[in-house]
């Protein structure tokens, strides 16, 4: 699988996301995608949907503990799963923009 | 608004505040971002503390550094940017609206891969959190623009 | 420290109305304590999305973000809402009506006042 990207690594045509696009995209992060990290991911590509946002880290923690679960909204676990910059990370293989950073 | 009465009482004030300026007007409404200059350079002028100047919507095309603005007129940029020198000032510019509008510095440009940059000197992009931290940290949030 | 934005613009078209609520989200983020009240062309921002009709994104969805964003003093102007023929429960958020005679009370009690 062949798939465009900017420099950073995020997919350039987001239409072009899929499941095995993410994989993919994980793969080039060295992240193996496993349930956990399928629960973050669906997720945030449904609170995309709804608002548009791609979210910070803050409210990515509370997007986990509201729609996944309580105790796994937590930065430490998001860490665990998308180690260094969790919504950079989760933005970049859910197939969302790149988080402004600031909302 | 209350606060632009410091206009009228020149001098250094017995009160210090500390003040986030907000510009959300450009060259289309250069009446406001003029008015946005005055008033900061007043402020500073009277000892009050400007922690930060955010330039958002229309703002950003002030952090242009290829402006032609004809010779009767006023750059408000070149303005601006004295302002900053003279003071120390900080001039933040949203980065998500600069990149939307043309408005990159070399980082960006290098990151997007754009062959060129113009963020003017003295003006640094940064996000829209910015804004709410220097507003979290002042006494008054004042917005200049339509 | 608390901060009333009122928002004026329609979510079609331009991008101010987003980029208006966007300071609403951040300043929630940090911890601001915002509320924001609807007034004229403002109110249509509530109005549920249609679907859109190409892959654009809707840029008034970003309304949605609003609980998440723990914003939940949400003040709507009845005089707008009578303009556009629009009855509260037809809104996407939970929201309290309040009549323009009562909005000078209101923003009394804000240290901030942003208008977009």
């Amino acid at each position: 699988m062949q798939l465009e990207t900017d420099k950073d690594g995020y997919l350039r045509h987001l239409s072009d996301w899929s499941p095995d696009a993410a994989q993919w995209l994980a793969t080039s992060v060295g992240v193996t995608l496993e349930a956990e990290h399928w629960e973050v991911i669906n997720a945030l590509r449904v609170f995309y949907a709804d608002t548009g946002v791609s979210p910070a880290m803050r409210i990515l923690v509370k997007i986990v503990k509201q729609k996944v679960s309580l105790e796994k909204g937590n930065s430490i676990h998001l860490l665990t799963l998308f180690p260094g910059s969790p919504a950079k990370l989760a933005a970049k293989i859910a197939g969302l923009p790149r988080p402004t950073n600031c909302l | 608004m209350s606060d632009l009465s410091i206009l009228k009482s020149p001098g250094i004030t017995s009160n210090p505040l500390t003040y986030t300026v907000l510009v959300r007007s450009g060259p289309d409404l250069q009446s406001q971002a003029l008015s946005a200059y005055l008033f900061t350079k007043e402020l500073l002028l009277q000892g009050h503390q400007v922690l930060r100047v955010f330039f958002y919507q229309q703002g950003v095309y002030l952090a242009s550094n290829l402006r032609v603005v004809p010779q009767d007129e006023l750059n408000v940029t070149v303005l601006w940017q004295q302002l900053s020198l003279d003071h120390g000032l900080e001039l933040g510019v949203c980065i998500a609206g600069a990149l939307c509008s043309g408005i990159v510095d070399e980082q960006e440009s290098s990151r997007y891969e754009l062959g060129g940059n113009n963020l003017a000197d003295q003006f640094t992009l940064m996000g829209l959190g910015q804004l709410a931290a220097a507003s979290a940290d002042s006494d008054r949030l004042v917005s200049f623009g339509a | 420290m608390p901060c009333l934005i009122t928002l004026t613009h329609a979510p079609y078209g331009t991008k101010v109305a987003k980029e208006s609520l966007d300071i609403a989200l951040v300043l929630a983020a940090f911890e601001q304590q915002p509320a924001v009240l609807f007034v004229d062309e403002g109110v249509l921002q509530l109005f549920p999305t249609p679907q859109s009709p190409t892959s654009h994104k809707h840029i008034g969805k970003i309304i949605n973000a609003l609980e998440m964003y723990d914003i939940n003093e949400i003040w709507v102007e009845q005089e707008s809402l009578d303009v556009f023929g629009i009855a509260v429960d037809e809104l996407s958020q939970a929201v309290t009506v309040i009549a323009r005679s009562k909005i000078a009370h209101l923003c009394a009690q804000y240290d901030q006042h942003l208008v977009f």
